[in-house]
This record gives C-alpha cells, sequence and structure tokens, in this order.
C-alpha cells in the first residue's frame, strides 16, 4: 500500500512538476539563509557565514539530483527522454523513417487484415449460450471427395428418430425452400427454412416479438411463420403489428407468429434464412418418409453426456437404420460441433493463409533490421562517444530497440488503416464456404493484436541492431576513422545471414504463390463447354394458377419469351433450370431397349437437364451430331432427347447415337424417347470433376415445368439489360420476384471451386509480390551497404591496377553466394510448406519442378541486379576520390 | 556506498518523524538543527541529505508539507506528521527496540563465550 501510494505520486511527480524544481530551489535557499543567519550570530562575517552554510548543506546540486530521481520514477523519464530522442533521430531521416513506416504498415496491416478473418470465422464463439454443446450431424463420402471437406446431408432423417436418441436435449434440422413472398408492395423471392420447434431451443434463442414454433404449430400442421428481422424490416417497414397477421407464401396464406431479434443469424454457408416454418407441412414429415434428408442436422447434447457418447449412440442407430432400408453404403459419419462443422472445410486454407502473411512480416522485420544496423553503424562513433561519457551497454540498447519500437508502433497505426481496406478487399473475394463473413470487422481484440504484434515486430527487428551497436568499442569506432570506416567481420556476417533469411523466406511464399497462381490458370483453362460471356440469367416463377394446365404455362412462358426476344441487344432467349457449372444433382433411370434389367436399380441412369429450344444457342453449348431442340418439337408425340458426349461414348461407342431409342420409366407409364442430337460435355458436375453423362429434355414437350430460368445472350453489356427483362415481365405477371438475377459469368466466379482458389490465388499472389518487392529491396539496400563501405578497398584496388571485370566479378560473386545459400534453404523449407498447399491446388503437385525453377530464377535475377548496380557504382569511382572519401 | 546511505536514510527518516513528533511541524532547517542537538556530530556532514528523505516520507504518507511563514518572516516549508506518520514510528520504534536488544543480547552472548 505504502509502495503503491509512493509509486503512484513519483509517477504524478514525472509527469508533472517544473513548479516543484522552483520549490525544491525556494526551500534549499531558505535553509541556507537561515543557517547563515545563525553563523552570523555566532560572529561570522556575512560573507563568511554564507560559504559555510553552503558547506555545511553538501552540493546544492547533487542534493537537487537525488531530490529530483526521488521525486520521480527515473526509468519514465528516461523512457520519455528515450521517445523524444528517438522521435527527435526519426524525425531527422524522413525518408528512412517513412520507408520502414510504410514497409511495416504493409506488413503489420495485412497480419491484422487475415487475423481479424481469424479472429471472426475460427475463433470467436457461435453467438448461443453453451455453443460447444451444439453438435452437427453430416455424413461424408469419401470417394466423392474431389475438393475436400465436402459433405453430405445424412440419409437418415434424425428429426424422425428423435424419441430413439438419449444422448440429446434437443434435435432439429431443417430443409431449405424458396418461396415467393406476395401481397408486398416489392414480391420478392425468399428463402424458407422448413423446421421444427426444436431449433430454436437448440441456439437459445428468444423472439423478438410474438412467439416462435411451438410442438402444437407441428401437430396440427399450423400455417404459421417466424420471420427473420431483415425481412420484417425490409418488407414490412419493422411494424409490430404484422404479428398475428398473415402473408402470402407462394400464393398461401401463412399467419405470422414471431419476429427473431436483430442479432440472431444462422451462419450457415451464405444462405439468407427469412423465415421458418413447420416441417409438417411437408407431407414427407407426415409420412416419414425416410429418403426424405434435411438440409442440415444440428443438436443440443444433454448435460452429462459426452461428445463421444452421444457419437457411438448416433452410429448405433445410423448403421440399424441405413442397413434397413439398404442405403448409405460407403458413407461416414461426420460428427462435430456445429463450430468445428461450419469453419472445418476453410481452416487449413485459412490458418495457410496467416502463416503466409506472417512470412511477409517477417521479411519485413528482416528489411528492418538491416536497415537499422545499416544506419547503426553511421552512428557508431556517436555511440562509442556516448559510452566514453558514461552511458551503460544497456541504455544505448534501449535507445535503440526504443527507436525500432516507435517505428514499428507507427507502422502499426498506419497498419490498422491498410487492414481497414484490406479486410473489405477480403470479403468483397470471398467465398460462401466462409461462414459469418459478414460478421468480419475490425474490433478491439484485433486492435490489441495489431498493437502486441507491432510491439513485438519492433522487439522483433530492434533487439539484434541494438545488441550489436551497444557493443560498439569506444578506441575501435574511432580509430577506423568515422562513419566510413569498413564494417567489422561480424557486421557483415550478421547481415550476411539476413539477406540469406529474407532470400529463403520468400521463396518459401512465392513458391506458394506460384503454385496457386498455376492451379488458377488451370482451371480458368478447364474447357467449359459453354460461354458464359454475355449470357443474363433471371429466375421466373409462373404463377401457381397456370402450374397445372400445361397450355395456359406454355402461354405465360412463350409471351415472355416473345417480348424479351424483342428487346434491343438481346440475341436469344431460352429457359432452363439449372445454371451450368453448378452440380445438378436430379437423375433420370433409363432402359436399353432389348436389355433385361432385374430391377430399377440395375439400371443405368444419366443426369437430366431441362433445355428449350434456343438454350444450347444461347450457352454455345457446340451440337456434335443430329440437331439441338426446335420449336415443332413442342407437337412431336414421341420424346425428343439430346444427350451429351460422354453418353453417347459410353452407351453407344461403335456407332452413332443418332435415332437410337431409350426407355424412360415414369411414374405412371414407360415413355420411349428418341435421341435426335449429341452436344459436346459441358462441366455439370463442378468444374474439376468429368462432365457426367447427361440428356436434355424439352419440357415444351415434356410438360416438365423448366424449373424457373430465362437465359439470354446478350450483345450488350448482360446487366444492363435487367430493368428491361424485369419490366416485361412484370408487364405479363406483376406479382413476379426476381431472385437470382445475375449474368453466366458471376455465376460462374461465384462457383466454389472457382471462388476458392480465386480467393487463395488472389491473396497468395499479393503476398508473394510483397515478399518479392520486399526481399529485392532489402537485398538490394544490404548488398550496396556492404559495397559502398568497401568503396575505399575497392578504390586502393583499382588504384594499383585491379581490372573492372575482376573487381565487379568479385563483388557480385559475395552477393550471389548469399542468394544460393538462401535459395538452397527456401526450396528445401519450401518443399515441406508445399505439403500443406496440396490439397488446394488443382492439376499441378506440390512439388512442380517448373515453379521452383521460375521462383529461383526470378530471385536470382533480382540478385543479380542489386548486387550489379552498387558494384557498378563503386568501380567507376575514381580511386582518388575513393581513398580521400574520409 | 548505496547500502551505507539506505541505512542512514532509514535511521534518518526515524529520527525525522520523532523530531517531527515531538515538536509539532517544523521547517526542514528546524528539523536539521533538531537532529543535529540530539545526535550530537551525526548529521554535521550534510544538511542536505535531509531533503530526500523528507520528500520520500511525504510520498509515502508519514508527513505532509505546506508553505507557510518562519519566526522571521520568511517564506518557509512547514513539515508535520501524519497520523499514518505516528502509526509508523511506533512500530518502527518498537522494531527498533526489538532489534537493540537482540544485537545487545548477541554481543553479550558471542563475548562470554571464550
Amino acid at each position: 500500500m505504502k509502495a503503491l501510494r509512493s509509486i503512484w505520486r513519483r509517477m504524478a511527480g514525472a509527469l508533472a512538476g517544473y513548479r516543484t524544481e522552483d520549490d525544491l530551489a525556494n526551500e534549499i535557499d531558505f535553509h541556507l539563509r537561515m543557517q547563515a543567519d545563525d553563523y552570523v550570530r555566532s560572529g561570522m562575517s556575512p560573507e563568511e557565514a554564507h560559504r559555510t552554510a553552503r558547506l555545511k548543506f553538501g552540493g546544492v546540486e547533487s542534493v537537487k539530483e537525488a531530490y529530483r530521481d526521488r521525486r520521480g520514477l527515473p526509468v519514465l523519464e528516461a523512457f520519455a527522454r528515450d521517445i523524444r530522442y528517438g522521435l527527435r533521430m526519426l524525425a531527422k531521416s524522413p525518408g528512412f523513417t517513412a520507408v520502414a513506416v510504410a514497409t511495416l504498415a504493409l506488413g503489420i496491416g495485412a497480419n491484422t487484415a487475415i487475423f481479424t478473418v481469424v479472429n471472426t470465422v475460427l475463433l470467436r464463439p457461435l453467438p448461443f449460450p453453451d455453443p460447444d454443446r451444439i453438435v452437427a450431424i453430416q455424413e461424408e463420402i469419401p470417394h466423392f471427395q474431389r475438393f475436400r471437406g465436402r459433405r453430405f446431408p445424412p440419409e437418415v432423417n434424425y428429426v424422425f428418430q428423435r424419441d430413439q436418441l438419449q444422448s440429446f436435449e434437443h434435435l432439429s434440422g431443417f430443409v431449405l425452400a424458396s418461396q415467393h413472398l406476395t401481397g408486398v408492395e416489392d414480391p420478392e423471392r425468399i428463402t424458407n427454412a422448413w423446421t421444427t420447434e426444436d431449433f430454436f431451443a437448440i441456439l437459445g434463442v428468444q423472439p423478438l416479438h410474438g412467439r416462435l414454433l411451438e410442438e402444437r404449430d407441428l401437430v396440427e400442421q399450423a400455417r404459421v411463420v417466424v420471420i427473420s428481422h431483415p425481412l420484417w424490416m425490409r418488407q414490412f417497414a419493422g411494424d409490430p403489428a404484422i404479428v398475428g397477421n398473415s402473408i402470402r407464401l407462394n400464393e398461401e396464406s401463412f399467419t405470422v407468429i414471431g419476429v427473431l431479434p436483430s442479432d440472431f443469424r444462422f451462419p450457415w454457408r451464405s444462405v439468407r434464412f427469412d423465415s421458418w416454418s413447420p416441417m409438417s407441412l411437408s407431407s414427407h414429415y407426415r409420412e416419414r418418409n425416410p429418403a426424405w434428408g434435411l438440409s442440415y442436422t444440428i443438436a443440443r447434447l444433454k448435460n452429462g453426456v459426452s461428445f463421444e457418447q452421444a457419437r457411438a449412440e448416433l452410429e448405433v442407430l445410423r448403421r440399424r437404420i441405413h442397413s434397413e432400408n439398404g442405403a448409405g453404403e460407403g458413407r461416414t459419419l461426420v460428427f462435430r460441433t456445429l463450430q468445428e462443422d461450419l469453419v472445418h472445410s476453410v481452416r487449413q486454407g485459412i490458418v495457410m493463409l496467416l502463416a503466409a502473411v506472417g512470412c511477409v512480416l517477417l521479411i519485413s522485420c528482416v528489411n528492418l533490421a538491416n536497415l537499422f544496423l545499416g544506419r547503426g553503424f553511421g552512428r557508431r562513433t556517436e555511440m562509442a562517444v556516448r559510452n566514453a561519457l558514461g552511458a551503460g551497454r544497456w541504455r544505448l540498447a534501449r535507445q535503440v530497440l526504443t527507436e525500432s519500437i516507435l517505428v514499428a508502433v507507427l507502422g502499426g497505426a498506419l497498419g490498422m488503416l491498410v487492414a481497414h481496406w484490406c479486410v473489405r478487399g477480403l470479403v468483397a473475394v470471398s467465398f460462401s464456404r466462409i461462414s459469418r463473413v459478414s460478421d468480419i470487422a475490425i474490433d478491439t481484440d484485433v486492435a490489441l493484436y495489431a498493437f502486441a504484434l507491432s510491439l513485438l515486430t519492433g522487439l522483433l527487428f530492434g533487439t539484434l541492431p541494438a545488441l550489436r551497436l551497444s557493443r560498439s568499442s569506444v578506441s575501435e569506432s574511432l580509430k577506423q576513422g568515422g562513419p566510413q570506416g569498413t564494417p567489422k567481420r561480424g557486421f557483415k556476417s550478421m547481415q550476411g545471414a539476413l539477406v540469406v533469411a529474407e532470400i529463403a523466406l520468400s521463396v518459401v511464399l512465392v513458391v506458394g504463390a506460384g503454385l496457386m497462381v498455376n492451379t488458377f490458370i488451370r482451371i480458368n483453362r478447364i474447357e467449359l463447354g459453354f460461354d458464359p460471356e454475355n449470357v443474363l440469367a433471371v429466375s421466373v416463377r409462373p404463377p401457381r394458377s397456370l402450374l397445372r394446365d400445361r397450355d395456359k404455362r406454355l402461354a405465360f412462358q412463350d409471351d415472355i419469351t416473345a417480348r424479351i426476344r424483342a428487346l434491343p441487344g438481346v440475341e436469344s432467349v431460352a429457359w432452363t433450370g439449372h445454371l451450368p457449372p453448378s452440380r445438378i444433382y436430379r437423375t433420370h433411370k433409363f432402359r436399353l431397349p432389348g436389355r433385361q434389367y432385374a430391377g430399377r436399380d440395375e439400371m443405368p441412369y444419366a443426369y437430366s437437364r431441362l433445355a428449350t429450344p434456343g438454350f444450347f444457342e444461347t450457352l454455345r453449348i457446340r451440337p456434335i451430331e443430329g440437331r439441338v431442340f426446335e420449336e415443332r418439337d413442342r407437337l412431336h408425340s414421341t420424346r425428343l432427347l439430346v444427350i451429351n458426349k460422354a453418353m453417347a461414348r459410353r452407351y453407344w461407342p461403335q456407332a452413332t447415337a443418332l435415332g437410337k431409342r431409350i426407355i424412360l420409366p415414369e411414374r405412371r407409364q414407360e415413355v420411349p424417347a428418341e435421341i435426335i442430337g449429341v452436344v459436346e460435355n459441358v462441366r455439370t458436375h463442378g468444374l474439376t470433376e468429368d462432365p457426367p453423362d447427361v440428356m436434355y429434355m424439352n419440357p415444351d414437350q415434356t410438360g416438365f415445368f423448366p424449373s424457373s430460368r430465362i437465359v439470354l445472350r446478350t450483345s450488350v453489356e448482360p446487366l444492363s439489360l435487367v430493368p428491361a427483362v424485369k419490366s416485361v415481365i412484370r408487364e405479363i405477371d406483376p406479382n413476379q420476384a426476381f431472385r437470382n438475377v445475375t449474368t453466366l459469368e458471376q455465376h460462374y466466379a461465384a462457383n466454389q471451386e472457382y471462388a476458392e482458389p480465386s480467393f487463395y490465388t488472389a491473396l497468395l499472389g499479393a503476398f508473394g509480390f510483397l515478399a518479392l518487392l520486399l526481399a529485392s529491396v532489402g537485398l538490394y539496400g544490404v548488398l550496396s551497404f556492404m559495397v559502398s563501405r568497401r568503396s575505399r578497398e575497392i578504390g586502393l584496388r583499382m588504384a594499383l591496377g585491379a581490372q573492372r571485370s575482376t573487381v565487379l566479378g568479385q563483388v557480385m560473386g559475395d552477393g550471389l553466394k548469399l542468394t544460393a545459400l538462401g535459395l538452397a534453404i527456401g526450396v528445401g523449407a519450401a518443399v515441406l510448406s508445399a505439403r500443406v498447399l496440396a490439397e488446394l491446388l488443382y492439376a499441378i503437385s506440390p512439388t512442380d519442378t517448373l515453379t521452383y525453377v521460375c521462383v529461383a530464377a526470378v530471385l536470382t535475377l533480382v540478385s543479380l541486379v542489386a548486387c550489379y548496380l552498387p558494384a557498378r557504382r563503386a568501380t567507376r569511382v575514381d580511386p582518388m576520390t575513393a581513398l580521400r572519401h574520409e | 556506498m548505496k547500502e551505507k546511505n539506505d541505512v542512514w536514510q532509514g535511521t534518518l527518516s526515524l529520527m525525522v518523524l520523532k523530531t517531527l513528533e515531538v515538536m509539532g511541524p517544523l521547517h526542514g532547517y528546524g528539523i536539521a538543527r533538531r537532529i543535529e542537538q540530539t545526535s550530537g556530530d551525526l548529521l554535521s556532514i550534510n544538511h542536505g541529505t535531509l531533503y530526500p528523505v523528507l520528500l520520500k516520507l511525504e510520498q509515502e504518507g508519514a508527513i505532509a508539507s505546506k508553505w507557510g511563514v518562519s519566526d522571521n518572516n520568511r517564506k518557509a516549508k512547514f513539515y508535520r506528521i501524519t497520523k499514518a506518520g505516528r502509526r509508523r514510528l511506533e512500530s518502527e520504534r518498537r522494531q527498533w527496540a526489538q532489534a537493540t536488544e537482540i544485537i545487545a543480547a548477541f554481543f553479550t552472548a558471542s563475548s562470554g563465550k571464550p
């Protein structure tokens, strides 16, 4: 307590007090006068009295000094002095300071940005009570894993099995359905989740208004809906009176029973959940159709039940049901906490980015350590003199460290700004599998991280120069003739080591970037089989009343087609279901005529897609044989099929597939179908998987409704046609909602297999480039410093008749030796670290020789230039000037 | 050197506290004179050493200071002992007595043996 108070007072004293200085002077003055008065009274002359009083008092200045030390905290004051001095030194060389601060701002900024992602996506717990007790249940099909982390909804609907599972307090899931919200000012497509009352109990959410789903809603199959806060604000202006009123979803009336709070968000993929309704409204639920898979299944563990117990129980049940249904073959259970499940597939990538950006910062550190060493070399004399005047070694080291930490903190502050921009960019290029992307923002955790990182960085690059410089010996540095002396061996070898480290680090980064860029190039080179340029896709849903009447529906469709085709800038229009390259799941079984099949399971199958006439032209899918659909086919009695090359090759490898017939067993009858054309394969199963067998059917003919999409090829920028297309459609159906209005290029770029590599490529490419830049600058800086220090020696040798080329060769040889060593270490490290990348790569090996050779060549070139320029300058110097250069 | 100083400061602060307890508020010179009178030559070396000690005591809250006017109408800083100072003086006095006793006993014992 006493000590605390004393320290507090001393801190106050350190910060404030020149006034007390006067006080002390007055007090001492008073003392001396009193003493002198006493002496005068005892008979001394005034001068004598005054002198004796002073003697008696002791050294006034030393007392003041002792008093001052006691008054403030000397450490604090010295620190403040160091900072002032440091700032002065930095202000004196603004160029140096600017380079150092900018380097750090980039390094710390990039690190902070990536950490922001790590913090939000990986570290921050989910915003639900006891998030580690919430689990997600999924399945994995190991042989299906062309790209890592692909999980599937379980083939068991655990919601039906809830009663048999003892380990869970609540278990629920949802099935997503797109619904058409009408009866509002701006009709729209919303995402509705069919779920059970347990869903909200698992997440521990309370309604903002009204109530959430309850058991009776499911039992009674009540047409009720809970809406999200954003939907409430967007469509109902945040009016609480909406609770109890009805809204129209897919032209049926639903009563709004509750509104969720604004901070509630279920961070699953990038799905925007708009509303929640009872799952029992689906006939699948009522029939307990075991094949009815849920989009996602989550549960909350019962108190006292361990994670492993729950998994074991689930596994037993899963096996039993699978064997009963004869399903689930080759599937394994994936049982993780919800948090883990949401981030699992991206963790490795993000951690890799963090490592990469850490490397960039390390390179910056090495650069700065070198800069400080170099600069410190010029200050050796100053250091030595200060040392001779009594400054301790620790004191000098602290001064140098203070300067480096100052630079680091300045860099960190600027880095926050850089991070702010980087985060925005990151969010813009991120892909949908990163959950909680919209939550990514700089917060206090991130700011603290940046500050700590700055301090650490300052220590990291400051320690070496500080130790080195504080060791400057007086006699040596003074003897060596001021700032122009030749560096000692130790000095040189330390700089050499830093250069080697720098090259090695950048090799690792640039190799990683090179591999990702290669992957990206390869993905871009994949033959899509269609041309995504200048194609607009619009989802349209015909009014429900038309769905059952084929003729009316066709009329609706034709009307829209005709009107859109008439728009200026539209080249062709067609209707289809899925857009490539999104994966399609709808398959059709078929029979080849003349073959017998034991059961449905034995029959071959192909993926089916819907395409109206004009589809192949619009997407520029090349016909290989025969013809594609035409308008007149609508009236054709036989079902006509266009198949892709893969299917033709598989079933009719020898002869042409044209005119061949297959039989499609449909619900009520067996439909014969005739193949009229073969078209080029399209990447319909994602980018990296081989195209599967596909048959195209004409919905005009089959009566299947082409679920919704209009595709149009334009001769102008596709998005510029959006308003015209919308208004044309609204002329016919004013209630039309538009949800997925995209260009095919956007759709393609959003594809996970494209978006993910492009994300990593963009970032790693940027880091690699930054590393290369920093390393070149660092290399150049160090070598030119080392050469310029040798200018006297070089001048002397030139004067003694050395050939320019010999000197040049020698100087460059020194630099290249360092480069070679750095390359060797770097390549070794890169081979080891590239393994981490392996899963992100496509069609390229992590040890791709060409990439390594290119990287080595580039770095060698950079260091050649970095050595050559200063070496040439050195040999150009007039020997006399060099020798006099002191 | 430093340790000796610490010991000196320790005893000096005790003397200052005792002086202020007995004499009431006093200025620095007064304290110095008083200690000099009581301790003979001990403080005759340097009056200046007193001031850092006064500052330390004040920072620790054992004494308080105030500017006032001396008997001969000069501006002077007066120190007085605080409650905390009295408590501290008492406890230190006890410790001091104890230490003296122990040391005395120790000397007696060791001189008693051959």
